[in-house]
């Protein structure tokens, strides 16, 4: 099995003349648009996109009817999220659990 | 911090493991592929089968680390708030306790936080070269062909539901579902190929009550529902994706084909989204957009429409409506994204938090399922007096916002035994539409009236539940007792202050000797009396006696009439209640075989003897206590009298000075606590004078939950006023009647007069009860003649029958399940003291609730009168309070009114007095040494005092061998410190 390696992916709006050719572009590049597609259309038909792809397939999405910008290297700051993920296990005490965020109101 | 994936899985092992009455913890069928076992939690207190079900969704997607945590957030917050009793706030969106409650128990909520363990292991691991924090699919390398960058299955694409894109879905599909096992949307190598799907499948076919499915994901702030494959119309059934002619059609913006949903679907999810969105919005502002799934690019092998598919797939499965969350922030520029720094993700966990709990409330509203729980499994009527109607409920408990309609498909019928069952509401109940999903319960009542004691009757009834189709048998068993019995004992005062006047012209003793024969003449048949006397000793009288029927020559009633003539005053008696108390307690003791016992204390004076009242042994008095005080609260020592009738089901009442208008006070009070301790309502209670050519006809009102009644008439002459009864019908009753009319009876006696009936009665083969019955008074005018003669030689009650008339009080009491329950409570006993009313109406034992009002006529001690309205503070339940500045007796009159639950109108009256005097020559605790020293020096100071003890008396005490002049001399010391002066 081939060494899995880390490629950056950037973050980036991708905006196309029609929806068609946002389609057709997916088809061409493996663009992740995230979740569930974070897509809005313009008055003018176009339509931006949130999407996900690695660094060294950007310079790929660039054709006629397409603008792409660059707005964060997501690898980056989701590795800095792993700094925020809980060590070990801090529920591993005998019937030890977390405490609910809500405000517990007393009532009258 | 996040939750990595092993504390996920032990937060909800232990939570299961803290809360084992609320939730279950469920083990998946399927361990993941790198093995690992799943788990989720069935939050509920009621079984899996009883209520419907939320499913919940996270995790699916690696990368989307904080759905795990909204969710595990969801579950610690119910329980908490639940088992601490507290409601729950998120910023601007609260709940309250009853809502998290109604959420507990009356909702299932299938919680699977972590479907994708694998992946987002993977996501929040960082080994170089073999972690990616941005993967979102899970870990199966069977499609990769050993390239790291095709493992993997997009888990939300991989259900089957138009799992199939290259043939269901138009080209454009491709966009976001893929074939290829780089892509990030691979959809697997078949539907359900992955084990996540499956158990997510499992979950679906081990609760079928699941009735909506929620999805959470990230990020976008949206909350979407079905369809996720095109748009929706509501207009063609046939064109929908099982539909082989739009193959390859669909999934295409602003073209012809669009997905069929009912519109009640759509509008549901609509709303169910909303309920969602403006809850979260509450919390700090966060607008969420809450829309159908499908927006320009369709889905497939979604969870959400794959959820809500399966009843169209197969009828046999329940409807599920699916939703997909999406939280977190859109903006292009903000870095949150899928991985939130963590002090916004607790923003975001309390603002989708607050979200599900409002759509945990509604959903049931908004699903329109009905669940209907039979709760009673039989109805037992127990020990039901004879003659008396009573009401059980068969109880079912409704969760739905829609209208629910139960109704009789067959009975009440009896199947053996006496008597008959009854549908006192009739045979079809209706909860009306409701707002939330709490829990609301349908009461349908079945009524029995006491036939013969020692019957037993058992019934059955069956009730449907229309909109579910169910129906109920419930099984009913009822038995009959004889009417509750009470021993009564009177306690008679018979200290020489009993020969003082009253007020009304009568000296004390006299008003007794009028009063309390009529306590002995309406005695029901088979209680018991004795009687007690008592100065500074106590006398046993007449040992409690079991009573026969009501009627002049009855030996019991006569023999204790006769004692209670015989109870003269003893000039040289003194007041020691406590012996008066014992010696009652003595003749109870011993007596059995009845269900109660009662002690009727009767005095006008302060206790001047031992044993006081203080001085009877604690706990020897179990019986009910009742105190009248003859009297002001000046002469009588109210608060010793309150002290002793408290905690026993008792209270005291007193008269005050009495005039010539209150001639019958003192035997409406014995008959108000006859009536007390025989369990029957005094329905009206006027007074008034009647002359030579009248007619007075007073009415009152009888109802169908009145048993049984007695109208009395109280009036110094009783064979002079010619008293009948007049039925709602217009029939006339007489004296002469009885015999002929089945449970009717009438007595007369030499202060009283009355009929006892049991109801309903049977006049000319029909059944009188409900409504209007009169009293017809008129005047006997030769013996009225007979009477002016006989009172010629009592001024006051001559010239009393000149101007107004012969006196008379009429009372009407019933036996009853409508009851009226009135205390008194006072915040002190001198002025200024806050005397408050609480009186009770009930009816078969459940409150008159918004049908009743209750006021209370005050007569002050200066005689001027006030009228209180109470409240209805509490269902049936009537408060109401007055300052009382002044000193003396207040006496209320309180009066209740209403409509029972059949609708026919009733009265109740009952009298409470409240006791006010100053504090001055208060005594003080009798026990106390150094009052009871103070007591003695009065005493012998008034004794002793001339003219009392003149020089004549002191010459005869000398020659009995009494030496005054000696006590004096042995007394002064002890005493000359004493309040009031020195002795001599």
């Amino acid at each position: 099995m081939t060494e899995y390696k880390e490629e950056h992916v950037m973050r980036v709006q991708i905006t196309a003349r029609t929806p068609e050719l946002l389609a057709a572009l997916a088809d061409r590049v493996p663009i992740d648009f995230g979740c569930r597609g974070v897509v809005s259309q313009r008055k003018d038909g176009s339509v931006v996109a949130d999407a996900y792809v690695k660094e060294n397939r950007i310079k790929d999405l660039e054709q006629d009817g397409i603008a792409v910008k660059t707005i964060a290297d997501q690898t980056a700051i989701s590795r800095e999220r792993q700094k925020q993920v809980g060590r070990g296990n801090r529920f591993s005490g005998e019937l030890s659990i977390p405490r609910g965020l809500g405000k517990k109101i007393r009532e009258e | 911090m996040y939750l990595n994936i092993d504390e996920v899985d032990t937060a909800v092992v232990n939570l299961a493991a803290q809360f084992p009455t609320l939730c279950e913890l469920i083990t998946l069928p399927e361990t993941s592929i790198e093995g690992r076992t799943c788990h989720a939690l069935r939050v509920g207190s009621a079984p899996a089968a009883g209520r419907d079900a939320v499913l919940l969704l996270g995790g699916v997607h690696a990368r989307e680390w904080g759905s795990c945590e909204i969710l595990i957030n969801l579950v610690t917050d119910l329980f908490e708030a639940y088992t601490q009793h507290t409601g729950l706030g998120y910023g601007g969106t609260t709940f309250r306790l009853a809502e998290v409650t109604a959420i507990v128990d009356g909702l299932n909520i299938l919680v699977f936080p972590l479907v994708n363990p694998d992946g987002r292991a993977f996501s929040q691991s960082t080994a170089p070269g073999n972690s990616d924090p941005l993967w979102r699919k899970n870990r199966n390398p069977a499609s990769s062909g050993g390239d790291p960058a095709k493992i993997g299955v997009d888990i939300n694409r991989n259900y089957d539901v138009l799992w199939d894109f290259r043939h269901l879905m138009a080209p454009i599909a491709a966009t976001y579902t893929s074939d290829d096992p780089a892509r990030e949307t691979f959809h697997g190598p078949a539907a359900f190929s992955e084990p996540e799907t499956r158990n997510v499948r499992w979950l679906l076919e081990m609760f079928p009550r699941i009735r909506w499915c929620i999805d959470i994901h990230s990020y976008q702030e949206d909350m979407l529902f079905n369809w996720g494959d095109d748009e929706n119309q509501s207009a063609d059934p046939s064109m929908n994706l099982t539909n082989s002619a739009f193959d390859a059609i669909r999934g295409k913006s602003g073209d012809a084909y669009k997905e069929f949903i009912p519109q009640d679907d759509w509008d549901t999810a609509q709303a169910l989204a909303n309920t969602f969105k403006a809850a979260l919005q509450g919390v700090r502002g966060r607008q969420y957009t809450a829309k159908q799934s499908y927006y320009l690019y369709p889905t497939s092998g979604a969870s959400d429409d794959y959820v809500y598919n399966r009843h169209l797939a197969d009828p046999m499965q329940g409807k599920v409506l699916g939703f997909v969350i999406e939280w977190g922030k859109r903006e292009s520029d903000d870095k949150h994204s899928f991985h939130p720094d963590w002090s916004e993700m607790e923003l975001i966990i309390k603002d989708v938090t607050a979200g599900l709990i409002a759509f945990c409330l509604s959903a049931p509203c908004g699903g329109g399922s009905i669940a209907v729980t039979q709760e009673t499994q039989t109805i037992n009527f127990i020990d039901v007096p004879a003659g008396e109607e009573t009401v059980r409920a068969a109880v079912f408990s409704i969760v739905s916002c829609s209208s629910v309609t139960i109704q009789v498909l067959a009975g009440p019928q009896v199947t053996s035994g006496p008597g008959a069952f009854g549908l006192p509401l009739g045979g079809v109940l209706s909860l009306p539409a409701a707002s939330g999903s709490a829990a609301r319960q349908l009461l349908f009542w079945i009524s029995f009236r006491g036939t013969n004691p020692g019957d037993v009757t058992d019934g059955t009834i069956r009730i449907q539940a229309n909109e579910t189709g169910e129906t109920f048998d419930i099984p009913i068993h009822a038995n009959t007792v004889a009417r509750p019995r009470v021993a009564a004992t009177l306690v008679l005062d018979k200290s020489n202050s009993m020969t003082f006047d009253a007020g009304d012209g009568r000296r004390r003793i006299d008003v007794l000797h009028d009063a309390a024969p009529v306590f002995v003449d309406v005695l029901q048949e088979h209680n018991a009396i004795g009687i007690v006397s008592f100065d500074q000793d106590a006398y046993p009288v007449m040992p409690v006696t079991e009573a026969g029927a009501p009627g002049p020559f009855e030996l019991t009633r006569t023999t204790a009439k006769a004692a209670i003539a015989a109870h003269v005053p003893n000039p040289q008696g003194w007041t020691a209640i406590g012996d008066g108390l014992e010696a009652a307690h003595g003749l109870l003791d011993g007596v059995t075989g009845y269900d109660s016992r009662a002690i009727i204390v009767l005095t006008d004076g302060q206790e001047t003897a031992h044993k006081y009242i203080s001085e009877v042994a604690p706990g020897l008095i179990n019986d009910t206590v009742y105190a009248i005080g003859l009297g002001t609260p000046e002469e009588i020592n109210p608060a010793a009298l309150q002290a002793l009738t408290n905690g026993t089901g008792g209270y005291v009442l007193m008269t005050g000075t009495l005039d010539v208008d209150d001639r019958f006070t003192l035997t409406k009070y014995y008959l108000q606590i006859l009536a007390a301790v025989s369990n029957q309502e005094i329905v009206r209670d006027p007074t008034g004078s009647i002359r030579s050519g009248e007619v007075h006809t007073l009415d009152f009102l009888l109802n169908e939950a009145d048993g049984g009644a007695d109208v009395m008439l109280i009036t110094p002459a009783p064979g002079v006023i010619r008293f009948r009864l007049r039925t709602p019908a217009g029939q006339l009753i007489d004296p002469a009647m009885v015999g002929t009319v089945p449970g009717l009876l009438h007595v007369r006696s030499s202060n009283v007069a009355f009929y006892r009936m049991t109801l309903p009665l049977l006049l000319n083969g029909s059944a009188q009860r409900p409504g209007t019955w009169q009293a017809v008074l008129d005047i006997d005018a030769s013996g009225y003649t007979n009477y002016l003669t006989h009172v010629s030689r009592d001024a006051a009650a001559l010239a009393h029958a000149n101007t107004h008339g012969l006196p008379y009080s009429l009372t009407i009491q019933a036996f009853s399940s409508l009851r009226m329950n009135g205390r008194l409570a006072q915040s002190s006993t001198t002025p200024g003291a806050i005397l408050r009313l609480r009186v009770a109406l009930t009816e078969y034992g459940l409150p008159v609730e918004g049908r009743a009002t209750v006021t209370a006529l005050l007569t002050m001690p200066d005689g001027t009168k006030q009228s209180l309205d109470l409240a209805e503070n509490d269902p049936g339940i009537f408060e109401g309070s007055v300052t009382a500045w002044l000193t003396g007796v207040f006496e209320f009159l309180i009066h209740g009114e209403g409509t029972s639950i059949r609708g026919t109108r009733f009265t109740r009256e009952q009298i409470l007095t409240g006791m006010v005097w100053t504090e001055v020559g208060v005594p003080q605790d009798p026990s106390g040494a150094g009052h009871s020293c103070n007591c003695l020096c009065q005493t012998i100071r008034c004794l002793l005092k001339e003219p009392r003890v003149t020089s004549v008396v002191e010459e005869k005490l000398q020659r009995e061998g009494i030496d005054v002049r000696l006590i004096r001399a042995a007394l002064k010391r002890c005493c000359e410190n004493q309040s009031g002066g020195p002795i001599l």
